[in-house]
Order: C-alpha cells, then sequence, then structure tokens
C-alpha cells in the first residue's frame, strides 16, 4: 500500500492486549491497514483470531495498548462511524421506527429523519413492522432493523461484525444482497469494513478480502469481479478455493503481509 | 396438619376437633381436610362433591386461561371464607376471638353507611400517596445518581446501608420528636419504609444494564448523560417496577404500624381503638380493608407495568401446563 493514497481510516502497528485471568492475551499484534475511502473490505479468519476487537478498536469502543489510528479526512474524524453488531442490540422498549431513527434523536431536523426512517424501513422491507416492538420480530427482522439504524446514521465508515452471522441461509442471502445494493447505490461513498468467517460471503461482497491470524494480518487477496456475484459464479468458486487454501496455508506459513 | 396422607380415619374423631362437632360438620371438615392434603374422597355429601370440583379447577385447569385464572384466584378465596364460615357455624371459634364473616361484613356495611371507615381509609390513603410520592422523588434520582458518579457511591452508599437495616418503625419514637405527633412524623415512616425497596430496585435496574446497549449509544456519539437518560434508566424500568410494587406494600405496612403506635385517625388506629373497646369485628373489617386495598394497589400497579412496559414478560412460560 502506498503511504501516500488517501485514506478513509488507517491502522498503524496497533496492538491490543486483554488480560485474561492473569494471562496476557495479545488480541492484536502491530497490526497496519489502511482502508481507501468508499472500498468495501471483508476480513476473515478462525474465531478468537482478534477480528472483533479490530472492528471494535476502529469503532472506538477500544483503547489500543500501541500504535496509531487515525480517520483519514485533515479534521481526524469522519462526519461518522456506524457499527452493526453480531446481535441485533435494540431497545426493547422502542419500536422498530424508533430504533432506526435511534441515533439520529438529536438531530434538528425531525422532518428530514422521519423521512430517512420510512425510507430505510422500506429498503428493508420492514414498512409494515414500523410500529411492532423488537420482541415481535425474527433475528433476521432484528437484524435488517439494526442495519437500518447503522444506515440512518448516514455514516462514512460502515464497521460490520460478522451481521448475519446467526441468521439462516436464505435471510443471510437476501441481506447480502440488499448490502451490496445499498452501499452501490450510494454511490461507494460509504467505506464498508465487513468481519466475517463466512469465506464465501467475504467473495460475494467485498472487493478486497484480508485474512486475519493471530492478531496479524497474513494474506490479502482483491476480488476484481463485478456486482451482483453469484455464489455459483466459476469466478467466485475460484477465489473461495484460494481464499481457504490461504487460509489452511498460512498455518503453516508463517510471512505476514505487513 | 399432620394427619396421615390418604388415611380413611377422621382427623375429627381424635384430637382437639373431639366433641365439638357435630357429625355432618364433621364429614364436611374431613372431606376439606382429606382434600386439602391431596387426597379427594368419594363424594358423599354435597359439600364434599363441590369441594372435590373446586379443588380439581385449581388444581387441573388449563393454566394461561385468563377467564380460568381469574376465577381460580377468587375460587381460593372463596375456599378460605367458607372454610371461616364452616367454623363459625360449627362453633369451633368465639366471636370474639375470631368473628363469623357474616358478622364482619355487617360491621362492614355500618361503618362503611356512617363514613367512619371511609373516613380513616381517607386519612391512611393521603398519608401513603404523599410518603410514597416522596420516596419516589427522592429514591430514583438519588439510585441514577449515585449508579452513575462513582464519588456519590463512595460517600453516599455507605450511611444509606446503614440506614436500610434499621426498620422504619424502628424510628417511629425518633421521628415524633422530630416531626411531631402530626402528619409529618407518619409521611417520614413511609417514605423510609418505601426509599429502599425502590433506591435498590433502581439501583440494581441500572446496574444491571446491558453494556451492549450502552455501546450503542456510544457508537450514535450520544453524551454520558443522553446514554444515561436515553437507554440506561430505560432498560431499568422493570427492576424500578418491582421497587415500585414492593415499596407500595412496604408503604401500606409502615402506615399501619405507624398508625398503631401514635394517631388519632387512620386504618391504624381503628384497629387499635377496637381493640381497646374489645371490638374484633371491627378489627378484621380494619384487617380485611388493608388486605383488599393492597391487593387494589397490587392490581393497579400490574396494570400499569404492563401498559408502560409491554416488553417485559409477567409470567414465567416453561411450556405445557
Ligand atoms: N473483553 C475481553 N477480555 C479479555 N479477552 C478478550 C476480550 N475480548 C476479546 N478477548 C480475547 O481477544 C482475542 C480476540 O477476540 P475477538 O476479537 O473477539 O476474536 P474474533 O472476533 O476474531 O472471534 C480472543 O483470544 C479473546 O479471548
Ligand atoms: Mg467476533
Amino acid at each position: 500500500m502506498a503511504a501516500a493514497e488517501p485514506a478513509a481510516f488507517a491502522l498503524e502497528a496497533i496492538t491490543k492486549r486483554y488480560a485474561l485471568r492473569g494471562r496476557d492475551v495479545l488480541a492484536i499484534d502491530r497490526l497496519s491497514l489502511a482502508c481507501r475511502p468508499g472500498e468495501f473490505v471483508a476480513l476473515v479468519g478462525r474465531s478468537g483470531c482478534g477480528k472483533t476487537t479490530l472492528l471494535r478498536t476502529v469503532a472506538g469502543l477500544e483503547q489500543p495498548d500501541g500504535g496509531t489510528f487515525r480517520w483519514g479526512r485533515p479534521g481526524g474524524r469522519p462526519a461518522r462511524a456506524a457499527m452493526v453488531f453480531q446481535e441485533p442490540r435494540l431497545m426493547p422498549w422502542l419500536t422498530v421506527r424508533q430504533n432506526v431513527g435511534f441515533g439520529m434523536m438529536d438531530a434538528p431536523d425531525r422532518a428530514g429523519v422521519e423521512q430517512a426512517v420510512a425510507r430505510l424501513l422500506e429498503l428493508v422491507e420492514l414498512s409494515a413492522f414500523a410500529d411492532a416492538l423488537p420482541h415481535q420480530l425474527s433475528g433476521g427482522m432484528a437484524q435488517r432493523v439494526a442495519l437500518a439504524r447503522a444506515l440512518c446514521l448516514d455514516p462514512d465508515v460502515l464497521l460490520m461484525d460478522e451481521p448475519f452471522g446467526a441468521l439462516d441461509a436464505f435471510t443471510r442471502r437476501a441481506l447480502q444482497r440488499e448490502l451490496v445494493q445499498l452501499w452501490l447505490g450510494a454511490e461507494r461513498r460509504r467505506t464498508v469494513l465487513f468481519v466475517t468467517h463466512d469465506v464465501e460471503e467475504a467473495v460475494l461482497l467485498a472487493e478486497r478480502v484480508l485474512v486475519m491470524r493471530a492478531g496479524r494480518l497474513v494474506a490479502e487477496v482483491a476480488v476484481p469481479l463485478a456486482y451482483p456475484r453469484r455464489p455459483e459464479d466459476i469466478n467466485v468458486v475460484a477465489l473461495r478455493e484460494r481464499l481457504i487454501d490461504t487460509i489452511t496455508e498460512s498455518h503453516s506459513n508463517e510471512r505476514t503481509l505487513q | 396438619m399432620d394427619f396421615q396422607r390418604g388415611s380413611r380415619h377422621c382427623p375429627s374423631s381424635r384430637g382437639p376437633w373431639c366433641g365439638k362437632i357435630k357429625l355432618a360438620n364433621a364429614d364436611d371438615l374431613h372431606s376439606y381436610l382429606c382434600v386439602s392434603a391431596t387426597v379427594i374422597p368419594k363424594p358423599t355429601t354435597r359439600w364434599s362433591r363441590l369441594l372435590r370440583g373446586a379443588v380439581a379447577l385449581l388444581a387441573c385447569a388449563p393454566a394461561g386461561h385468563v377467564a380460568v385464572g381469574r376465577l381460580r384466584s377468587w375460587l381460593s378465596f372463596a375456599m378460605l371464607v367458607g372454610l371461616w364460615a364452616a367454623a363459625s357455624a360449627a362453633g369451633l371459634t368465639t366471636p370474639f376471638l375470631l368473628p363469623a364473616p357474616l358478622a364482619v361484613l355487617e360491621t362492614g356495611t355500618r361503618l362503611v353507611a356512617d363514613g367512619t371507615l371511609i373516613g380513616h381509609l381517607a386519612v391512611s390513603f393521603v398519608r401513603v400517596a404523599a410518603g410514597f410520592a416522596l420516596a419516589v422523588l427522592l429514591a430514583i434520582p438519588l439510585a441514577t445518581i449515585i449508579a452513575a458518579l462513582a464519588p456519590a457511591r463512595a460517600l453516599l452508599l455507605p450511611p444509606l446501608e446503614f440506614l436500610r437495616h434499621v426498620p422504619p418503625l424502628g424510628l417511629v419514637p425518633l421521628l415524633i420528636l422530630w416531626f411531631g405527633i402530626g402528619e409529618a412524623s407518619k409521611v417520614a415512616v413511609i417514605v423510609l419504609a418505601a426509599f429502599f425497596p425502590l433506591f435498590l430496585g433502581t439501583l440494581g435496574g441500572i446496574t444491571q444494564c446491558d453494556p451492549k446497549l450502552i455501546e450503542v449509544g456510544r457508537i450514535c456519539g450520544f453524551s454520558r448523560r443522553a446514554i444515561i437518560g436515553r437507554i440506561v434508566v430505560p432498560a431499568a424500568t422493570p427492576a424500578i417496577i418491582v421497587g415500585l410494587r414492593l415499596a407500595l406494600g412496604y408503604c401500606w405496612r409502615a402506615l399501619v404500624g405507624a398508625e398503631l403506635i401514635a394517631a388519632s385517625a387512620g386504618l391504624g388506629f381503628m384497629i387499635l381503638d377496637a381493640e381497646m373497646l374489645a371490638r374484633t369485628d371491627i378489627i378484621f373489617v380494619g384487617i380485611v380493608t388493608i388486605g383488599l386495598m393492597g391487593l387494589a394497589f397490587d392490581t393497579l400497579a400490574l396494570a400499569l407495568t404492563r401498559r408502560l412496559v409491554p416488553w417485559v414478560r409477567q409470567e414465567l412460560n416453561l411450556g405445557r401446563g
């Protein structure tokens, strides 16, 4: 990566440790990463390799123990970063509509927010459930609400932590398509960092797939395929297999990408 | 009751009941006692058949059916009163110690008609309302502040913990010294009684708030204050409501206690006054009124809960049954 290239955000030699029952766990180990504005990046790796921690560091939910993190804009902070968690994390006392608009409560333009919420509900096909409470939704519906809530913040950077991990195959496929549509529809304004342990999902969604292991980035694969992508597409299959090989290979091969 | 389960012995033929009971009543009692020991005897008399049906309804009716559930709770009351009436009619009790339900009802009607009961009830009610409202205004904000600010926690929690272990009624003499014999001391007792369930409920609800929801607030860029107001406190409402319900019960108890010690009006005073006059029936009217008011409050609180926190389950459902 050229250092001069403008980045949406950049991590330089980030380190994050946890104390786990007196033992020191190195969740992220001197990791460097830069994402271009508008880029869709997927992060894959086995569970426990530090994907969530990396995402939380970018989101500002964790303070790194070493290294520097910076937003690419000159001012230092982006207009907004939003995160979709592994679980929907909806406020159980708010309706679907209120949950979607939750982050925009302070916006002075009430009518504008209401409009945006209505549009997003249509986008995730939940207009009929606008006044339902979260406990009345299925897992897939709840996760769609969470996605709409994140998009309602109109983020420059969208951080997603295995957002479809707990969903059935059909819902997952539908949401993957929706997400790509949303990203393309916004003229690729949004930078997406998408964590998954599903290699196929990564190939279907991202322009660039990063492989993580033991707190480090160990490989990077570009996915130069047009959208929409289909899982049975020969190129998708080939890339998926190559990535799986890379991940297994990287076990014996300690070469890292820094 | 220490007779053997399933025994065909009539308990009335021995033990303390012996000699006082006519045969027909003894039979009734026998069937009730046996029923209550889960052994359902052959339906011999109309009474026992009735009881058998009642118990069957209580025990076996499908749970969750609202009408049946309501009927069931009324039935359990009716059975208690029925037993009371039966015991009185059988001459098992002295009217001075345990007046018959009808006598209590008569006295109650008279006390309602001449305004005595309503007057005492109103006095007690106003005291509870004032004390409860004050306690809510004190406890919920204080618990929120203590939960949110570590210095406030360090400063205020130890003395509050100390005070919590002093029963409010034990403070009545002191409160009378401080606030006089009038309304203020009674209200103070109620505030003390209601404060801790409210305070601990709120504190517990707030500290138990799911950190995952708080992170959503942080991602949204909310300030600490906004996170507390928009996430932490709403998330604590179920716990706060449990505190409110507990506090209502405690209020009511403490009030009657306080009125028993020093008052010239109120339900507690009415009971104490009746004791002086050896009017057990009035005492019972007082007791029943207190119980009914408590039930009414709790029913109201439950209805409010359903309205205010529809996302919280009211009943544990383990499936089946
Ligand atoms: N809050 C925490 N306390 C202690 N250890 C943690 C904590 N969060 C993560 N870890 C550890 O950091 C490592 C990386 O975790 P995580 O980022 O959640 O992995 P992934 O998302 O890839 O499954 C794991 O070994 C995990 O046990
Ligand atoms: Mg994870």
